[in-house]
């Protein structure tokens, strides 16, 4: 343990600098959407538009009741609906199409809820496009999204792919440390580097997006045939977790592929290539249709699209969270040992 | 006591044999210089040793310790100065060497500056490695291999690029490590260095040594290393 802590150390001295400009210059560009928030958002700002749509005053309770009615009015045609196409032996999209309308309006007559106090997954996409307290961490999530994929990508070529490069390999080999605990103690420093990133992200966002208010609209996530409000900031917190995951995946693969080509730029490359690649036998094998809304093979998508997997398909967070973490661990761990098993052989 | 002891070492990549059957050892306090032409496999003994790579057969001990089965124990006991020079561009030269200092437990920040001192680098140790010129980080490259107070110490090329003032110093320091007890073995090109630094020379010819013993003061190191390299190159 000693040994990787000495790495962790190590590693933190030589880094700590180029980390700090990172994070510095990811404080800038949250502030900088804050600002452009507060500056622009008054024309094009979700809430305006929000408040446009649905006035702050409060339903009547007529109102409410005349929707419930039509939602029960409605799940009564959707239930019969279903009921033919399970008759006729109706393909799945179809029958699963049906499942989800009766599940909809189930949920909200047995919540008591109308549709327009709750934001669809859609509706997130579109808060992107304006300001909103709640819509800000997601904001700045979406943005920093694939720039944190790529902080990572460096992070993990700088773990050995630079330090072939440089020589600089040399110096932590021929020092006094076990080749495994060289490859765990880089492993552990990463991911603290990317935990503290995401931090810092999410709390400055969160700190931000409670200036503008957060509210308490739900989001309306659907699972397959489930559909359910989740608070909005519990959404958010899932997809930091699962933004963590994507970072230390694409990191390990950098990482591991440094060790394999050597060579930095080879260990940017490749992984790109071996991800168009299964981009390319996802669509040949599985089709494009496991994309359809109403027919997602989750399971296949996680797999062909890891990293997309993770970012966009929060709509079955609940039915496939745990695979995905389990999936992208286990093939973190495989790439941990295959990184260990040839470090061990290899002649520097 | 014998600091480094190879017996039968082979070393052989794919289908070329850099080391073949290589037997050596080198006591406390000895200097020896490691002569061969390029490609003999001088770097190729000294990366073994420091645990850079692996012999394909054979054994070999670093203070009684076999490199393969505790390079970590042995690893202490070594500084090396292995092929060019590679620190940190973005790092100064003494955060370079703190960097590599905390991955060698005993090392304090005053044995740093001391050995920053022997190289004579003080008033640049504070600056970029990348500001530095060809023969500095050299320099630095010694001080680093020096700085833990090694029991055996691997020189390749230590002299190359350096400036004269410079090299006179790294020459009184490796002598005095040898005096505190360390075991040096210092390859070069330039034989006339060998001469002055090291009483016993080994000499590689194709993996093979062909010649390891004392040199005497009047001895013609050049006409011995032609005589036994040239004559292996042509014989081959």
């Amino acid at each position: 343990m000693k040994e990787i802590l000495r790495i962790v150390y190590h590693e933190s001295f030589q880094w700590t600098r180029n980390v700090v400009r990172m994070l510095l210059l990811g404080t800038v560009v949250i502030l900088t959407l804050a600002v452009a928030g507060v500056r622009f958002g008054s024309e094009y700002s979700y809430l305006l538009k929000a408040e446009a749509q649905y006035p702050e005053t409060e339903m009547s309770v007529a109102q409410r009741n005349s929707l419930l009615a039509e939602y029960a009015h409605e799940l009564v045609y959707s239930q019969e609906y279903l009921r033919q196409a399970e008759f006729v032996n109706a393909p799945s999209a179809v029958l699963a199409k049906y499942r989800e309308e009766c599940a909809r309006y189930a949920f909200f007559l047995e919540t008591g809820t109308v549709e327009s106090d709750y934001l669809d997954a859609g509706t997130l996409t579109q808060l992107t496009y304006g300001y909103h307290g709640s819509a800000f961490p997601f904001i700045v999530l979406d943005t920093f999204f694939y720039p944190l994929l790529f902080f990572a990508l460096m992070l993990g070529v700088s773990a050995f792919g630079m330090e072939y490069r440089s020589g600089t390999i040399k110096n932590v080999v021929t020092a006094p440390v076990r080749r495994r605990n060289i490859i765990y103690g880089k492993a552990l420093f990463l991911a603290m580097v990317m935990t503290m990133s995401l931090f810092v992200l999410m709390v400055l966002s969160l700190g931000i997006g409670a200036l503008f208010g957060f509210g308490d609209a739900e989001v309306l996530v659907f699972s397959g045939t489930i559909c359910r409000g989740v608070p909005v900031l519990v959404l958010f917190f899932v997809r930091i977790v699962l933004a963590w995951v994507a970072m230390l995946f694409v990191a390990a693969v950098a990482a591991v592929f440094g060790i394999v080509l050597r060579s930095p730029i080879a260990a940017i490359i490749a992984p790109v290539g071996v991800y168009l690649l299964s981009i390319g036998v996802f669509n040949v094998v599985v089709g494009f249709r496991q994309y359809t809304y109403y027919e997602p093979n989750l399971a296949a998508i996680a797999m062909f699209y890891p990293i997309v997997g993770l970012q966009y398909h929060m709509e079955a967070w609940s039915g496939i969270f745990w695979f995905l973490i389990g999936y992208h661990g286990l093939l973190i761990a495989i790439g941990l040992l295959a990184a260990i098993t040839l470090f061990k052989r290899q002649n520097i | 006591m014998a600091i480094l002891e190879m017996k039968h070492v082979w070393k052989a990549y794919d289908t070329k044999v850099a080391l073949e059957d290589v037997s050596f050892s080198l006591e406390a306090g000895e200097i020896c210089g490691l002569l061969g032409m390029n490609g003999a496999g001088k770097s190729t003994l000294m990366k073994i040793v420091a645990s850079l790579s692996r012999p394909t057969t054979g054994t070999i001990a670093v203070g009684g310790i076999d490199v393969t089965r505790d390079y970590v124990a042995t690893n202490a006991m070594i500084g090396a100065m292995i092929e060019a020079p590679s620190f940190h561009p973005e790092l100064t030269g003494d955060q370079n060497l703190m960097a590599s200092a905390i991955l060698r437990p005993g090392v304090t920040k005053a044995q740093i500056f001391a050995a920053v001192e022997t190289v004579g680098l003080n008033d640049m140790a504070g600056i970029a490695v990348k500001k530095y010129s060809l023969g500095m980080k050299q320099r630095l490259h010694f001080a680093h291999a020096v700085m833990a107070k090694p029991k055996l110490l691997l020189l390749d090329e230590p002299l190359s690029g350096i400036d004269p003032v410079a090299a006179k110093r790294m020459r009184n320091a490796i002598h005095a490590l040898a005096a505190e007890g360390a075991a040096i073995l210092v390859s070069s090109h330039v034989l006339r260095e060998i001469e002055h630094l090291c009483p016993r020379v080994c000499i590689l010819d194709r993996g093979r040594i062909v010649f390891d013993g004392p040199i005497a003061a009047d001895t013609d190191l050049e006409a011995l290393f032609l005589s036994l390299v040239e004559e292996g190159g042509q014989a081959q």
